[in-house]
């Protein structure tokens, strides 16, 4: 090899070393200033995602968490596109600006889903509450009437909802709340509806009933004298004396108590204007002691004869031997038709009347308004 | 000379076996991943162990992002280790999140079972009770009462085998609990009665 040869052997050598020399730099220098893929905003949306997911938004902002995830995927398929492009020609703009929309959704899914649970939250509490007075109101006024079964079934079922929901209301499940809290209040509406109906024909003699009430007291005023007032709906038995309410007891009826007495064995109490007949005690009577009424009184005998003449009722006699006794005490409607009472209180009643003492039974002394408190 | 000729030769054998020899994403680490974590879905865990189920995904989405970092390098500089572990490491938990998914699934499937049971047995208390119950006048209506909502109660618990059955065992136990409530309080108004009727006698 000629040394001319060797010149040019190294001059190719420097220039190779200085070509790559510079390569290496250029590509050193472009890499530096090269567009960085935006790891940190795609870990930031992915958390923001994560955050919206664990506060149910999912359930509370369905779609908005949809469109975080698609704006992500859509950031991710711009982030692989531009990482096969050269390094320097490389533009992560749009992968940024996808993931800051995902990033923004997700925090508005967020927000929205606060909202809406805070919202529920309060308002379901407030639901719940009504709910839980509308049953309480029916409990205390219409489950002890003797309502058709559908009532009753509607009653039943809207409590075991209403439990059921506040169950889920416990464990935050608030959406099944909203819907299950909303048939309890249908089905509570309907079993009210249904007693409405009931006694909207019971309470239609509520004049009647004040105008014998009113009697009645005014003639214990006149006769400066004892009287006995029954009212069925309150289950109270009250001891009138010169105008003035002197005793109350709890009073126990027959079973199909609301409407007054029609035949015999239908096990209604009857309203009317009565008066003592007989006082019974020891062996006359199985019930400790019992008060005779005369019932059927005419308006009865016209009723039952009236009822007969156009069907309305079985042929079976109007009934009689109504009475008020002893051996109440029992929490339920039980008797044939009597008024009963406990004995302790039969004992109160049975020393303050006499025979004549005026008894007048009462459907209600309230209207159904005010037993509802508007 | 011919040094120097072998030594630029060598320096290129370098650089190519270089070039040639960079750093693959793992793809099949990704596809297992995302596979075992779909497996993990499919057994619910997502619902009974919804925490380990983030943490999958979370993880998986760390895996990912280091990919594309690493995607972003100089083919020479890809190094898709961590990437790789972090994967293979997400497909041994979701195993892991798998048997919890279920552990968990058969604790609650348990639990609504045994309440139902419970309540079940309550409700045969109570019909039960319904036989010793005072029949007589005295009752006849409150029983007929009490009856019907004893069947309202068998519907009730009727629903929850079915919500059982279809895995939703939260709504299950809400719902048990709910007729739990009125199976024991029909329970008391029966033993009243009856108490009150022994009393009597």
């Amino acid at each position: 090899m000629t040394r001319r040869r060797i010149k040019a052997m190294k001059r190719i050598f420097f220039f190779l070393m200085a070509l790559i020399f510079f390569s290496i730099s250029t590509f050193a220098t472009l890499q530096f200033f090269s567009a960085k893929p935006p790891i940190g905003t795609l870990e930031q949306t992915h958390l923001q995602i994560g955050v919206a997911v664990d506060a149910e938004a999912e359930k509370y902002a369905t779609e908005l968490v949809q469109t975080a995830r698609t704006l992500l995927e859509q950031a991710y398929t711009e982030l692989k596109l531009q990482n096969e492009r050269l390094f320097f020609l490389r533009d992560y703009q749009k992968t940024i600006r996808l993931a800051s929309e995902a990033s923004a959704k997700a925090n508005e899914a967020i927000e929205n889903t606060s909202e809406k649970r805070n919202s529920l939250h309060s308002s379901l509490k407030k639901a719940l509450r009504e709910t839980d007075n509308k049953i309480n109101h029916f409990q205390t006024y219409y489950a002890h009437l003797p309502l058709n079964g559908n009532a009753r079934k509607n009653f039943t079922s809207a409590k075991l909802k209403y439990v059921e929901s506040k169950k889920a209301y416990e464990r935050g499940a608030y959406l099944f709340v909203d819907k299950n809290l909303t048939e309890a209040n249908h089905l509570i509406s309907k079993s009210v509806t249904a007693a409405h109906q009931h006694l909207s024909e019971y309470f239609s003699d509520l004049k009647k009933w004040k105008r014998w009430y009113e009697e009645t007291v005014d003639w214990t005023i006149k006769n400066k004298s004892t009287a006995i007032i029954v009212d069925k709906f309150a289950h109270k038995c009250y001891i009138y004396k010169n105008g003035k309410r002197q005793k109350e007891f709890v009073a126990e009826l027959g079973p199909n108590w609301i409407g007054t007495k029609l035949y015999r064995g239908d096990k209604a109490t009857p309203e009317g204007k009565y008066h003592v007949t007989k006082k019974k005690s020891g062996s006359q009577t199985k019930y400790y002691k019992a008060l005779l009424i005369n019932y059927p009184n005419d308006d009865d005998k016209s009723r039952y004869k009236s009822n007969i003449k156009n069907r309305n009722i079985p042929n079976r006699g109007i009934g009689n031997l109504i009475e008020i006794h002893g051996g109440g005490g029992k929490g339920i409607n039980w008797t044939d038709g009597c008024v009963a009472l406990s004995n302790e209180d039969m004992d109160k009643v049975f020393a303050l009347a006499g025979s004549g003492t005026p008894i007048t039974i009462v459907g209600s002394l309230l209207s159904l308004q005010e037993i509802n408190g508007h | 000379m011919k040094n120097n000729l072998l030594k630029v030769a060598f320096a290129f054998a370098i650089a190519a076996m270089m070039f040639t020899s960079c750093a693959k994403a793992p793809e099949v680490e990704v596809t297992d991943a995302k596979a075992a974590i779909e497996a993990a879905k499919a057994t619910e865990a997502d619902r009974y162990v919804p925490a380990d189920f983030k943490s999958m995904q979370d993880s998986l989405n760390v895996a990912m992002l280091e990919i594309e970092n690493q995607n972003a390098k100089f083919a020479l500089f890809r190094n898709y280790k961590k990437a790789t572990a972090t994967l293979t490491g997400v497909t041994a938990m979701a195993e892991t999140v798998k048997t919890n998914a279920a552990t968990r699934k058969e604790e609650v499937k348990n639990e609504a079972q045994q309440a139902l049971a419970e309540v079940t047995a309550l409700v045969n208390e109570v019909k039960e009770l319904l036989t010793k119950a005072p029949k007589g006048k005295e009752g006849k209506e409150a029983l007929e009462a009490i009856k019907g909502d004893v069947v309202l109660v068998e519907s009730f618990l009727a629903e929850v085998s079915t919500l059982i059955n279809n895995g939703d065992y939260l709504t299950a136990v809400d719902k048990v609990k709910a007729a739990s409530e009125k199976a024991t309080s029909l329970k008391t108004e029966l033993e009243e009665a009856i108490a009150k009727t022994s009393k009597r006698r």
